[in-house]
């Protein structure tokens, strides 16, 4: 070294220094499992592939063209291919996006502003969607609602009234804009109790001084206050619907209403790889140009929802008169949005036969039986007995333990880099690029990773198939939700106690290990809790890229629901809750008893 | 005992200079103190001796060794340094205990357990804290952490300390004993002190050097007597002392002994001026001297506010647009709005070139260092 020219010396120790190094490879890592992915799969609409021999002729493997295209957009199939369904995805979001304003809005103003009787434990009930598969609501819709018009099983609605449901009710835009509002209100109801919680009672009180009655507070000052973040809710509740697949395929498939995602994923199935990849392109712009309009239209109104932390005080409305029958009017509302749905899985899945509702009917045989009686299910055995059960039950495991522990590693580093270099561009890289799979919904992001990893790229070989696959897609679709827990828990260790660590000789290793890991331990747990979550009830994500050997619990669910299983596919919906309930248990027992240590 | 030399040394955070061309030489086994406002470049000084951060040019030296040179690309990490520091904000370690927090340093230098233990026993109980090995740094008041900290940065014995404005989170009281005990410290281990701070009391008070800096220049560097008594720039004059020194423009009139200084409000004999047409002279105010009757030589003014506290007596006196401050430390009443009689030593005067703002050495009457 002493015999390197100083320049050289100092690029060294530039380079050499943990945060430069670590940054480097993080935004390598980043590129190689965001960047590069999409770039190959815009690369994949544009080129020609063995498969296009069925719809073309002539053509040069490999060569560009914009055949895919013009045959999208412009060909014969253009209105089933892409115009039909993304007019379906637009209405259903909206719709669905709408409905859950209208829920979420509501109980998050009587659950954080008003002095309704059990506000806490209501909370917690109220946001269990959150932590169920995002089409439980369907598979139970499909239980209470199906008809047997189109063939098949009628459901409980029919059993009971002996009328078959009209298919507008049964399925379609309806139910599928219905169950998506009943899962995603939640979501809005975090965000915008957040935000009311976030208003300082003074603001309010000095309108009351002023004169203004209670329902002029709320509209001039409350709402005005917390509107950003209820523009903010509509549209990321929206481009999340955008690429959600289970409920329109659920509903949507037996009436042959197709939105984007179900229509990749049929493309995809059928061998139209060009044409799936370019429903992903589209899926991406419209997620991408709806998330640019949030920041472009609230990006600087945003500034006065935050409000400072520091003597907030929030006073309640006293509901008088109104307490106990909205108590009444929200506890029907989760049983009906959240219990009711549960028990029709559970009751279904104890039926022998599948029309009959009565008692008499019900049965342990879809649970444990051995199999073997071709009458049911054609002779498979019961769920608890069943070696793809215990097999898929196992990869969800794996696949959201790995996934979350990697998530919050990942965001640990992440974080450090980031905060430990703010202001400079590395910094700033890092962090717009662990944001870009945010603009990417779920079922695109299977497809590009499909276009990635279905072949060898220079030394990385072809994924396709194998559980690593999953894990990565995992990983890498919850970056952006990983740097900021990673970015908000580096905050919360100051600067100078790691620079103390420096001083009394800690290398980094050190530092990161007895200094960083213990100070950010609580973040990490609740980041690789929520991760754990939503991983292990993923379907969007996961679907386009399991395999027999990789099956998942969701993936399972889907597969029996499409042969028609239908007991099987809803107890593993119950199985799936309760593994994800147990999972939640014990990850928190944990925390809580590594944190007091 | 440790020397410690800053050759040129400059730092730059994006477009702001934090320390300009700064060379600065600590002797060894000397206190002291880098002062200033906020934002002067003090607490970077210190980051950049303790290798927190890196200057942008320049060279720093440890007993004659470079410890950091950016013509030679060298760069000592921070624990080979052989300095202690202590922050601000103390930075114990939340999640480990008063035994833990001391420890941890030595621990990294693999010593045994058994000198580990004694090591810190000692340096707990140096600092008057035996018996609380086993806390957490949030379990203890203000002043404990604050011991604590220092006891972690005593207990591997380095020779240098660094100290980053170590008492400006305790209370006035606790502050006073620190500082003595501050003191104490220094004189037992025989280190070199480099402390950083804004308050200017303890700058004096502690210290064998001062350094005062504004925007990352260096102003002064003397003995804290001589910052206090002969300031070398009018910043300098300003910043040290309550109440502040009078910092009075005034026209130079007449040569050698018939000279006057012209106050506009006022003009007084000054004999052996430098040859300027115009100075600032700084006028301490405990010497000036109050007269409640009128005196052989002495100025005329009216009280504005007077503000007694306690040992001592703020008055605030002003004649046409001239406000002047006196500090008079023998018990005495005064009213607001009556006349009294002022009289200048001009030996205690300091001159000022306006346009330099520096200090006028020649022939200023006073001793100059």
């Amino acid at each position: 070294m002493s015999a390197l020219h100083p320049h050289l010396r100092r690029l060294w120790r530039a380079i050499t220094t943990p945060r430069i190094l670590l940054s480097l490879v993080l935004c390598a890592l980043l590129i190689y499992l965001v960047g590069v992915p999409l770039l190959r799969i815009a690369w994949a609409t544009i080129t020609w592939h063995p498969e296009d021999a069925r719809v073309a002729r002539g053509f040069e493997e490999g060569a560009l063209t914009m055949f895919h295209w013009k045959r999208t957009f412009l060909g014969t199939v253009s209105n089933e291919l892409v115009y039909r369904p993304f007019l379906n995805t637009v209405v259903t979001s909206a719709g669905a996006t709408l409905l859950a304003l209208l829920i979420g809005c509501p109980l998050a103003w009587l659950l954080t502003r008003t002095d309704l009787p059990g506000r806490r434990l209501l909370g917690g009930l109220i946001t269990i969607p959150f932590i169920l598969p995002s089409w439980t609501i369907a598979l139970a819709w499909l239980v209470f609602f199906r008809n047997s018009r189109l063939g098949g099983a009628g459901g409980l609605f029919e059993y009971l009234t002996g009328v078959a449901t009209p298919n507008w009710l049964a399925y379609g835009p309806v139910p599928i804009v219905i169950a998506m509002g009943l899962h995603y209100y939640a979501f809005t109801f975090i965000l915008v109790s957040g935000a009311l919680a976030s208003v300082d009672s003074h603001l309010e009180e000095s309108g009351e001084i002023l004169g203004a009655n209670r329902w002029k507070i709320l509209k001039k000052i409350t709402l005005p206050l917390v509107l950003p973040a209820i523009l903010s809710a509509f549209i990321l509740t929206f481009s999340r619907s955008l690429g959600t697949f289970g409920t329109p395929i659920f509903l949507g498939r037996p009436v042959g209403y197709y939105t984007l995602a179900t229509t990749l994923y049929n493309n995809l199935r059928m061998g139209f790889k060009a044409s799936a990849y370019i429903l992903a392109v589209v899926l991406v712009v419209l997620s991408a140009l709806t998330i640019y309009g949030n920041q472009r239209l609230i990006g600087t109104r945003k500034s006065f929802v935050t409000i400072s932390g520091r003597g907030l005080r929030v006073r309640l409305t006293p509901l008088r008169g109104w307490r106990y029958p909205l108590l009444i009017l929200v506890l029907a509302f989760v049983l009906v949005c959240v219990v009711v749905p549960l028990l029709l899985l559970v009751w279904q899945s104890l039926m022998l036969e599948e029309t009959n509702y009565s008692l008499g009917n019900l049965s342990l045989h879809y649970w444990i039986s051995e199999g073997g009686n071709r009458r049911y299910a054609e002779g498979e055995a019961g769920l608890l007995r069943s070696w793809l059960v215990l097999g898929a039950a196992k990869n969800s495991i794996a696949l959201s333990v790995i996934t979350a522990g990697l998530v919050g590693l990942l965001g640990l580093l992440l974080g450090y880099a980031i905060v430990k270099g703010r202001g400079t561009r590395l910094s700033r890289a890092l962090e717009q690029i662990s944001f870009l799979p945010y603009l990417v919904p779920s079922i695109a992001f299977g497809a590009v990773y499909i276009a990635m990893f279905a072949s060898p790229l220079g030394p990385i070989p072809a994924l396709y198939g194998t559980f690593a696959l999953l894990v990565l897609v995992c990983v890498a679709k919850n970056l952006p939700f990983s740097s900021r827990t990673g970015v908000s828990s580096m905050l919360q260790v100051g600067q100078e106690l790691e620079e103390a660590a420096v001083v009394a000789g800690a290398s980094w290793t050190a530092r990161f290990r007895r200094i960083i890991v213990p100070l950010t331990l609580s973040g990490f747990v609740a980041g690789f809790l929520l991760t754990f979550i939503s991983t292990i009830r993923d379907l969007s994500l996961i679907i386009l890229l399991v395999t027999p050997s990789t099956r998942v619990l969701p993936s399972l669910i889907f597969r029996y629901n499409e042969q028609g299983f239908t007991q099987f596919a809803n107890g593993i919906v119950i199985i799936l809750v309760a593994l994800s309930l147990a999972g939640q248990w014990l990850i928190r027992k944990i925390g809580k008893k590594e944190a007091t240590q | 005992m440790r020397r410690i030399e800053l050759r040129n040394v400059s730092k730059r955070f994006g477009k702001v200079v934090a320390v300009n061309d700064l060379s600065l030489v600590i002797e060894p086994g000397s206190f002291l103190t880098v002062l200033g406002p906020s934002g002067c470049g003090k607490t970077t000084v210190l980051r950049m001796v303790a290798g927190l951060e890196d200057p942008d040019c320049g060279e720093i030296l440890i007993d004659g060794r470079p410890i950091f040179s950016h013509q030679q690309g060298i760069h000592v990490p921070p624990s080979r340094r052989g300095l202690g520091l202590v922050f601000q904000s103390y930075a114990l370690w939340p999640h480990m205990t008063v035994f833990e927090n001391v420890a941890f340093g030595l621990e990294l230098a693999h010593l045994p357990a058994q000198e580990i233990s004694r090591r810190v026993a000692q340096a707990l109980s140096d600092l008057q804290l035996a018996g609380m090995e086993g806390r957490y740094p949030q379990e203890m008041s203000g002043g404990q952490q604050q011991r604590v900290a220092l006891a972690r940065m005593l207990a591997p014995r380095p020779g240098i300390f660094l100290l980053d404005e170590p008492l400006s989170n305790l209370d006035a009281r606790l502050r006073m004993d620190m500082r003595s005990e501050l003191k104490r410290l220094h004189r037992d281990t025989g280190a070199t002190v480099v402390y950083v701070t804004h308050d200017q009391i303890e700058a004096l008070t502690l210290s064998t050097h001062v350094a005062v800096m504004k925007e990352g220049v260096l102003e002064q560097l003397a003995p804290p007597d001589v910052v206090y008594r002969r300031p070398a720039t009018v910043f300098v004059a300003d910043f040290i002392g309550t109440p502040k020194m009078n910092l009075l423009p005034a026209a130079v009139r007449g040569q050698g002994e018939a000279a006057v200084l012209d106050f506009g409000a006022f003009t007084l004999c000054y004999p052996g001026p430098p040859a300027l047409e115009r100075v600032i002279v700084g006028i301490r105010p405990e010497s000036i001297m109050l007269y409640l009757e009128p005196q052989q030589g002495a100025v005329e003014f009216e009280t504005y506010s007077v503000l007694p506290a306690g040992a001592e007596l703020i008055v605030n006196v002003r004649r046409g647009d001239l406000m002047l401050t006196i500090r008079e430390t023998r018990p005495m009443t005064i009213e607001m709005d009556r006349k009294i009689w002022l009289s200048f030593v001009p030996a205690t005067f300091n001159l000022y070139d306006p346009v330099t703002s520096r200090l006028l050495t020649d022939g200023s009457g006073g001793p100059v260092p």
